[in-house]
């Protein structure tokens, strides 16, 4: 928890093994799951897709994740692959989702006036780290 | 001369700054890893194979499962996901995909191994197309950094065939 995924999507069709976000109508949050079988037809080239979560036992189908009735996803209903990650940064967001105080807090203007002042300076920060650099090379 | 606040953000932004260097480094230098990884399977028995009164046939069959993916580990890899799939064709579909065994492996010292299992994932058609079927078994491995590129790459193993009658 608390990592941030990067996802692509292309038109290239889905395969085993790849890691897939989806979204089942009705439900809010999307899903994160591996493809473990893939199905694709002869002249359509259409694809049946069954996820499956690395520590969960059995597939999303009969985990009840899929809606009532349906056996697989299509490409339709795949919003990208996730191709790298950078850990623990996403903390951030959960905070902000878990203690929604601390949005109110965040925006009350003195300290959204900080933290655009922050994102201010670190731009200027990174141009004085800059700076310094070529300043020490030139002495 | 400079404030408390001033010293502070500057602080912050070269950590943060570093820090962004640091892993976009940690995931470059995956890229001087060249992998040399070794398989062999083999179907040692094949327990059952029925057709389902829905009509899709269904195989349950033994594998011997040996392979050598230490190579595969560097100082940025948190772990390698390993699955086992069987794949084929038929009239009705040009490309199935059945993922029939997977494992995760946490370490080097892991990734060296050699398993007995029956098919931890049934191994069931779209259909009535299994009988006599030529089919691949290709070892798959994605490998997920700490931070940054996941890799992903297979070896594939052809002439594979399934039984020409139910059993």
């Amino acid at each position: 928890m608390g990592d941030i995924l990067f996802l692509h999507m292309s038109n290239d069709p889905i395969r085993a093994g790849e890691i897939v976000v989806y979204n089942i109508k009705g439900r809010s949050i999307p899903i994160v799951h591996r493809v473990v079988e893939v199905h694709q037809r002869q002249a359509t080239g259409e694809l049946d897709i069954l996820t499956k979560g690395d520590n969960n036992r059995e597939d999303d189908r009969t985990g009840l994740l899929y809606s009532p009735g349906q056996l697989w996803l299509q490409q339709h209903h795949i919003m990208g692959r996730a191709v790298g990650f950078l850990p623990y940064v996403g903390y951030f967001t959960i905070i902000m989702t878990d203690m929604p105080i601390l949005k109110v807090c965040f925006c009350c203007p003195i300290c959204s006036d900080w933290f655009l002042g922050i994102a201010g300076h670190y731009i200027k920060g990174v141009e004085n780290l800059l700076g310094s650099l070529n300043g020490g090379l030139d002495k | 001369m400079h404030s408390f606040g001033q010293r502070a953000n500057a602080i912050i932004t070269f950590s943060l700054t570093i820090v962004a260097v640091i892993c976009s480094l940690a995931s470059f230098s995956d890229n001087f890893n060249t992998p040399s990884p070794t398989a062999e399977i083999e179907v040692s028995n094949f327990n059952w194979f029925q057709k389902q009164r829905n009509g899709n046939d269904e195989v349950s069959l033994t594998l011997n499962i040996s392979a050598d993916l230490q190579s595969l580990f560097t100082w940025n890899t948190k772990q390698v996901f390993v699955f086992l799939a069987a794949e084929y064709e038929t009239p009705q579909n040009a490309l199935n995909q059945i993922s029939l065994w997977d494992a995760i492996i946490p370490s080097k010292e892991h990734a060296k191994f050699w398993i007995h299992t029956s098919n931890k994932y049934r191994f069931i058609d779209q259909g009535s197309n299994l009988r006599g079927k030529e089919y691949n078994l290709t070892l798959h491995w994605h490998v997920m950094p700490k931070t940054g590129k996941m890799f992903a790459d297979k070896i594939v193993k052809t002439g594979y065939r399934l039984p020409e009658e139910y059993r």
